[in-house]
């Protein structure tokens, strides 16, 4: 089978989507909570869909596939059991005296540290801007930006729904849990780039 | 009128509105917070003035915005007497002030972020120009926020600022909304404008 062929780049990423596939096909059975399932599950779904239409012209890096799809996982697995309840972390909680279960935080760290890095190869392979200290200085926001319309879009949507007590339990009695959240964000992206700018030039042939 | 002699107009008027505010003003640590932000703000762009001349439109907003920091620095944005009586007229919940204050955070800085990216020739015109003006916007909101977040930390001011909140859970996320719909309105209402006044300056 060459269309799956591991040892290629597009066949690596086509083994990829079809693990995500099965594990999103695994989170539909018996989930934790319903309305929980179909909100993370739709967010997985566009994220898949748009990363794939830009994938048709982007042509992603296998470091940028690698990170989205662990993000992907991530997501999916809030699908599967919410962000408040993911067993290995309430093990964590309950182990450590946590006074809450941290998986969301995860979520949020993989917000910052996997896309900044699929922007960056868009920024680069259109040609929208070339390298520089604003470059990062736009990249780092952007991703802020992504986080902070995150927030607005699980405010709105808890309001469309009518389902505001349950984001007020997201929250999990923290006020600042919006602030929190993007500033997890924040460090993870400029972490990101930190660490993967010299690999992903390598990979994706920029000078 | 000259713009530098404009420029110097704007300079004498915010130094006067700060002193103005520095009498009997509402509350001490909020006096200070806004205070560094608004002269930051204004030195950040005054000792830049060399490197990167912004155009006397986009110096017109940053003036705009600067003065209504004062103003909240002196009543604080909670306790604005105009929108204390718009409050009290209208038989509203609040003082509506810190959303103005939120919704020209949208408005301004994106016409700005747009001559200094257009200008400094990072990027062009295009679709997905105008998206990454509408993120880096939220993302300086975001900043901001993050800011609040951390000073009232450090300062052990984590009270004052959940009475900012004014007993709303979800203000933080009506501020970024505030943002956003300020910067699409300025890209909306002010592009054209603005790039008449970037193509006088860089006929200069």
């Amino acid at each position: 089978m060459k269309l799956f062929d591991v040892r290629t780049k597009e066949g690596l990423h086509r083994v990829l989507l079809g693990v995500l596939i099965v594990f999103a096909i695994w989170t539909a059975i018996n989930p934790y909570d319903s309305y929980m399932w179909r909100a993370n599950f739709m967010v997985a779904l566009a994220y898949t869909v748009g990363f794939i239409v830009i994938y048709r012209k982007v042509k992603f890096s296998t470091l940028s596939v690698d990170l989205v799809f662990i993000h992907l996982i991530i997501i999916l697995l809030a699908a599967k059991y919410t962000y408040e309840e993911f067993p290995p972390f309430n093990w964590l909680r309950d182990n450590y005296d946590l006074n809450r279960n941290y998986f969301d935080r995860v979520g949020h760290f993989f917000q910052g540290f996997a896309p900044v890095i699929a922007m960056r190869e868009i920024y680069l392979k259109s040609n929208y801007m070339k390298k520089s200290k604003f470059f990062y200085v736009t990249l780092v926001m952007f991703t802020l930006g992504i986080s902070g319309a995150w927030e607005l879009l699980e405010f709105v949507g808890s309001e469309v729904a009518g389902k505001t007590e349950v984001y007020t339990l997201s929250m999990q009695g923290d006020v600042w849990d919006a602030q929190r959240d993007m500033l997890i964000c924040t460090v993870a992206a400029i972490m990101s780039l930190l660490m993967f700018s010299k690999y992903h030039d390598k990979q994706i042939g920029v000078e | 009128m000259k713009k530098e002699n404009v420029l110097k107009i704007y300079l004498v008027i915010i130094i006067a509105h700060f002193i103005w505010s520095a009498i009997n003003f509402n509350d001490t640590y909020m006096w200070i917070g806004n205070s560094l932000v608004a002269i930051t703000y204004t030195l950040g762009f005054a000792l830049t003035y060399k490197r990167f001349k912004f155009t006397l439109f986009s110096y017109t907003l940053i003036f705009i915005h600067v003065i209504v920091i004062i103003v909240a620095a002196k009543y604080t944005y909670e306790f604005n007497p105009l929108f204390e009586w718009i409050k009290d007229v209208l038989g509203l919940s609040r003082n509506y002030y810190d959303r103005v204050g939120h919704f020209l955070q949208g408005f301004i800085p994106v016409m700005l972020t747009r001559e200094f990216i257009l200008r400094k020739g990072y990027m062009k015109k295009s679709k997905f120009f105008i998206i990454v003006l509408l993120f880096f916007t939220l993302g300086m909101s975001g900043a901001w926020e993050l800011m609040e977040f951390v000073g009232a930390h450090i300062f052990n001011k984590v009270d004052v600022y959940t009475v900012t909140m004014q007993g709303d859970f979800w203000d933080a996320q009506w501020d970024m909304t505030l943002c956003t719909i300020g910067a699409i309105l300025a890209l909306i209402t002010l592009s054209k404008l603005q790039d008449k006044y970037i193509e006088q300056e860089d006929a200069k």
